[in-house]
C-alpha cells in the first residue's frame, strides 16, 4: 500500500508540474503583447513598458516561469491583475468560498442522488422507476445547464416567485438568504453528475449480478436483501469511485455556467472575466487552481481505490 | 462477374442488414433521433436556401422588434428585430460545422497518437499517458475557453478549442485497443515477415479500433455541440452576430419577461440534436460491438 501511495503521489505531483507549464506557456503563444492587448491601443509606449518592466515580462521564459511558481509555491502569491492590479490571491481568497458552497452540496447531491437511484433501478430493472430514472438520467445528459437554469429562473423567479431572481447570499450572512439563493443553482450544478453517476450505477450492478458468484449465493439460498447489499454492491461500486474523480471536471463546468446565469461571484466567474477582459495572469492562475482541485480529488479516490480494491494495488507493483 | 465477388457481396449485404435490424429494433425512440439527426443535417446544409428572412437582418420599430409568433414569423423576432425561425436555422448550421470539424479534428489527431501510444509501448506510452492525464486534469469548457481564447476565438478557435478537449478519449481508447491486438498472433507474423511498421499500425491494427471508434465520434459529435452552446451562451464562443443557439439563449434571457421563447426554442434545439445523437451513438454501439455495453 504504502508504495502505491508513493507512486499515485508522484504521478500527481507530475500531472501539476505539466499543467503549471501548459497553464504558463499557453498564455505566452498568444500573439501581440499581452500588457497592450489588456489596456487597449491607447496607452501610450512608455506606460506598457513600465508595466512589462514590473511585471517582470521582460525577463526570459524560464526566469519567468520559475518567478511565478516560487511566488506560489513559497508565498501562495499569483502575481496580480493587469487591468486592476489587484492581488489575484485575494480575489481568489473571495471567491473559492462562494464556489465552494455551491459546488460541494451540489456534488453530494448529484452522488448521493445518482447511487441511490442507480441502485433502486437496476433493482427494479425494467419496472417503472427503472424507466422513469434511466428516462431522467439520460434526459439530464442532452439537457445544457445554462438552459435549465434559465428556464427554472423563468417558471421558479418570474412565475411563481418562489426564488430571487439572482445573486449570492453567504451563509455567514444569512441562513435562509443562502438556502433560498443557492436551492436552484446547487440542483443545476448537480444535473450531469446525476445523471453519470446513476446510469453508471445501473449498469455495474446488472453486470454484477449477473457473475457466478452472485447465482452461487441465490443457489445457497441467501437472501435476496444480503446478495444485494453483500456481494453485489461491494463489487459494483468499487468502478463508480473511479467516475467520482472525473465528476470535479464536470463540477467546474456546471460552476462556470451557472455563476454566470445567476451573476453570482464566483471562481468560475473570474476566470470567465479573466478570459473576456483579457486578463492572462488571471486565467494562468485560475486554470492551475482548477487542475490542483481536480488532481487532488483523482489523487483521494486512486488512494480510495487501491485502499478498497487490493487488486489495482497489485498492478501498479 | 465471378462466383466468389457474388458471395462476398451476399454476405456484405446480409452484414448490413443485420446490423441495421439490431440498429432499428431498439424501439421507436431510434428511429426519431435519426429522424432528427436528418432534419438537422437537411436544414444545416441547405440553411441558406431554407431561412425565410436574413438571420441578421434588423428591425429596430416597436412593432419589427419582440414579435410574439405569428405567420409571418412563426418563432416570432428578438430584441433587435431578427427572425428568430431563421436565426435557429443558421444556428444549425454553425452548430453542425463546429461539431463535425472539431470530432473530425479530435479523431485524427487522438487515434494517431493512440496508435502511436499503443503500439511503441514502454517510454512512449508513458509521456503520452502523462499528458493525457494532464490534458485531463483541466475541466474541457476551461480547456476550450483557453485555447480558443488564444487563437483568439472565431470559428477556428472554438473548433480547435473543442477538438483539443476530445482528444484524450480517443487516445486512451486507441491505446488500450490496441495494446491488447498486438499480442495477437497475426501481428507477429506480420512482424516476422518484415512488413513496415507504418502498414502493421495502419492495416491491422487500425481497422479493429474501427467500431468503438465511429461509436465514439457520434457521441462526441452531441457533446461538441453542447460544449460549442455553452462557449456561446457565456459569451466566449463564436463572435455575434452570427447565430448560435447558446447566444440565443443568453440574449433571450434579458428579455425573458415578455418573451419567455426567446430562451426557450435554442435550447430544445439543442436538447433534441445532443440526444439524438446519444441515442443514435447507443444503437450504433449495440449493433457494432455488444461487448461494448456500458464501456462506452
Amino acid at each position: 500500500m504504502f508504495s502505491y501511495f508513493i507512486k499515485r503521489l508522484l504521478m500527481s505531483l507530475l500531472t501539476l508540474v505539466l499543467v503549471s507549464i501548459f497553464a504558463f506557456s499557453i498564455m505566452k503563444i498568444l500573439p501581440g503583447d499581452p500588457v497592450r492587448l489588456a489596456l487597449g491601443e491607447a496607452v501610450p509606449e512608455e506606460k506598457v513598458q513600465e508595466l512589462r518592466e514590473e511585471y517582470g515580462l521582460n525577463d526570459p521564459f524560464f526566469v519567468q516561469y520559475f518567478n511565478w511558481v516560487k511566488g506560489i509555491v513559497t508565498k501562495w502569491d499569483f502575481g496580480r491583475s493587469i487591468l486592476t492590479g489587484e492581488e489575484i490571491t485575494d480575489l481568489i481568497a473571495q471567491r473559492l468560498p462562494v464556489t465552494f458552497s455551491l459546488g460541494l452540496p451540489a456534488f453530494i447531491l448529484g452522488i448521493v442522488l445518482g447511487l441511490l437511484l442507480g441502485i433502486v433501478s437496476a433493482v427494479d430493472r425494467g419496472g417503472i422507476v427503472d424507466n422513469i430514472v434511466s428516462f431522467f438520467a439520460n434526459l439530464s445528459l442532452g439537457v445544457p445547464q445554462f438552459w435549465i437554469a434559465v428556464m427554472g429562473v423563468y417558471v421558479l423567479s418570474l412565475k411563481w416567485k418562489l426564488i430571487p431572481l439572482q445573486g449570492y447570499v453567504s451563509p455567514s450572512a444569512s441562513i435562509s438568504g443562502f438556502l433560498s439563493h443557492a436551492v436552484w443553482p446547487v440542483i443545476c450544478i448537480s444535473t450531469f453528475i446525476f445523471a453519470v453517476i446513476a446510469r453508471q450505477t445501473r449498469s455495474n450492478i446488472l453486470e454484477v449480478i449477473q457473475q457466478d458468484y452472485v447465482r452461487t449465493a441465490r443457489a445457497n439460498g441467501i437472501k435476496n436483501s444480503s446478495i444485494l447489499f453483500r456481494h453485489t454492491l461491494k463489487n459494483a461500486l468499487i468502478p463508480v469511485v473511479t467516475i467520482i474523480g472525473v465528476q470535479m471536471r464536470m463540477l467546474v463546468c456546471g460552476s462556470i455556467i451557472i455563476e454566470s446565469v445567476f451573476n453570482i461571484a464566483g471562481l468560475g466567474n473570474l476566470l470567465l472575466r479573466g478570459v473576456t477582459s483579457r486578463d492572462y495572469f488571471i486565467v494562468q492562475a485560475c486554470v492551475l487552481l482548477i487542475s490542483f482541485v481536480t488532481v487532488i480529488a483523482n489523487f483521494l479516490v486512486d488512494i480510495a481505490y487501491g485502499f478498497f480494491d487490493p487488486r489495482i494495488r497489485k498492478s501498479w507493483r | 462477374m465471378s462466383n466468389d465477388l457474388v458471395l462476398k457481396r451476399n454476405r456484405r449485404r446480409a452484414n448490413l442488414k443485420q446490423t441495421a435490424s439490431v440498429f432499428f429494433g431498439r424501439g421507436p425512440i431510434v428511429v426519431i433521433s435519426f429522424v432528427i439527426l436528418l432534419v438537422f443535417l437537411f436544414v444545416s446544409i441547405f440553411a441558406q436556401l431554407i431561412e425565410p428572412y436574413d438571420p441578421l437582418a434588423l428591425d429596430y420599430t416597436i412593432d419589427g422588434k419582440l414579435q410574439s409568433p405569428s405567420a409571418e414569423h412563426p418563432f416570432g423576432t428578438d430584441a433587435l428585430g431578427r427572425d428568430v425561425l431563421s436565426r435557429i436555422i443558421s444556428g444549425a448550421q454553425i452548430s453542425l460545422v463546429t461539431s463535425v470539424l472539431s470530432g473530425t479534428l479530435a479523431a485524427v489527431i487522438g487515434i494517431l497518437i493512440g496508435l502511436i501510444a499503443g503500439y511503441f509501448g514502454k517510454v512512449v506510452n508513458v509521456v503520452i499517458m502523462r499528458l493525457v492525464d494532464m490534458m485531463l486534469s483541466i475541466p474541457s469548457l476551461v480547456f476550450a475557453m483557453i485555447i480558443s481564447f488564444v487563437l483568439q476565438g472565431g470559428v477556428l478557435g472554438i473548433v480547435v478549442g473543442i477538438g483539443f478537449t476530445m482528444i484524450p478519449t480517443y487516445v486512451r481508447m486507441v491505446n488500450g485497443q490496441v495494446a491488447a491486438l498486438k499480442e495477437n498472433d497475426y501481428i507477429t507474423a506480420a512482424e516476422i515477415v518484415g512488413q513496415k511498421k507504418r502498414k502493421i499500425i495502419l492495416k491491422h491494427l487500425f481497422p479493429n479500433c474501427f467500431p468503438s471508434l465511429i461509436v465514439l465520434y457520434t457521441m462526441n459529435l452531441g457533446s461538441a455541440i453542447m460544449t460549442e452552446s455553452s462557449l456561446s451562451y457565456l459569451g466566449v464562443g463564436i463572435n455575434p452576430p452570427q447565430a448560435t443557439w447558446g447566444g440565443m439563449v443568453a440574449d433571450g434571457y434579458n428579455c425573458m419577461t415578455t418573451s419567455p421563447w426567446l430562451c426557450f426554442l435554442p435550447g430544445v434545439c439543442v436538447i433534441l440534436v445532443v440526444i439524438a445523437f446519444n441515442v443514435v451513438g447507443d444503437s450504433l454501439r449495440d449493433a457494432l460491438d455488444p461487448r461494448l455495453r456500458g464501456k462506452l
